[in-house]
């Protein structure tokens, strides 16, 4: 079993001991909810979780350490679950009617989850983007497509609880709480 | 896989109908996420852009009647610059 720190940012609310106790809380606002519903953790990088708090000015990051075992779909490390996510995206493609609104990866996660028991196998969903193009280096000159993904950033979905390890979870900024 | 989640998608939507797909999408559409797509997604994890490079990029309808449709072959040069900065050019 493999282990990463993962840090959870949100609004401070003045109840920051409360959520240490109880937390994380669960991201049940699609419009920010990019994996679908779920408990959300940037990976490793603590600096992604404050770039994510600027947006409400105030804001609380706590640490936890999460575990990736075969719970986890994990579209970042793992070649098996991209190509079967892939697979699921193409399957979906393929049904839905082609002059219809494009296909969003939140609406597929949530698709499976409710129509496969894709949330009685895993407990997270990992996955990355890349949203500095800066760091996709080519590997040749004459072989564009051949591009080296730099730069990515990852982040955990946890569906429940499960792979959080017991008592890990903790504020950690802003650090004087 | 056998019972892997794309073969249980796969007999998921082998036993319902077409119609009640389109309830079913409808019901992940009423959600209302406006993550990144799917698109992206894969093009994303082929390690390429495969998908993107030879792709005919359109004016959105709304705009299309007042402005001049500029076919755009999209390369990876290209990939930084939006819509409308390449229609400023």
């Amino acid at each position: 079993m493999n282990t990463v720190r993962g840090y959870h940012t949100l609004k401070d609310k003045g109840n920051a001991s409360q959520i240490e106790l109880n937390g994380p809380i669960k991201c049940i606002l699609p419009s920010r909810a990019w994996l679908g519903l779920g408990y959300y953790f940037w990976d490793t990088e603590i600096k992604w979780a404050h770039q994510w708090g600027v947006q409400y000015g105030e804001y609380l990051i706590f640490e936890a350490l999460l575990r990736i075992d075969g719970t986890t779909f994990d579209l970042f490390g793992n070649v098996s679950h991209i190509n079967e996510f892939l697979e699921c995206i193409k399957i979906i493609m393929a049904q839905k009617p082609k002059d219809s609104q494009e296909v969003l990866v939140p609406e597929v996660i949530e698709y499976i989850k409710a129509h496969t028991k894709f949330e009685t196998i895993y407990n997270s969903i990992r996955c990355a983007d890349y949203p500095n193009s800066a760091s996709i280096i080519r590997f040749r000159k004459d072989k564009p497509e051949e591009t080296y993904l730099g730069g990515s950033r990852v982040q955990h979905c946890l569906l429940n609880k499960n792979n959080i390890v017991s008592q890990s979870f903790k504020v950690v900024y802003p650090e004087n709480l | 896989m056998k019972n892997s989640i794309a073969n249980q998608l796969r007999d998921h939507l082998a036993s319902i109908t077409k119609e009640e797909f389109a309830i079913e999408w409808a019901q992940v559409k009423s959600l209302g996420f406006v993550g990144p797509s799917a698109e992206g997604f894969v093009c994303s994890w082929n390690s390429s852009y495969s998908s993107l490079i030879n792709k005919v990029v359109e004016p959105p309808k709304e705009l299309a009647a007042s402005t001049i449709k500029i076919p755009i072959k999209l390369t990876p040069d290209y990939r930084g610059l939006s819509f409308f900065s390449i229609l400023a050019l």
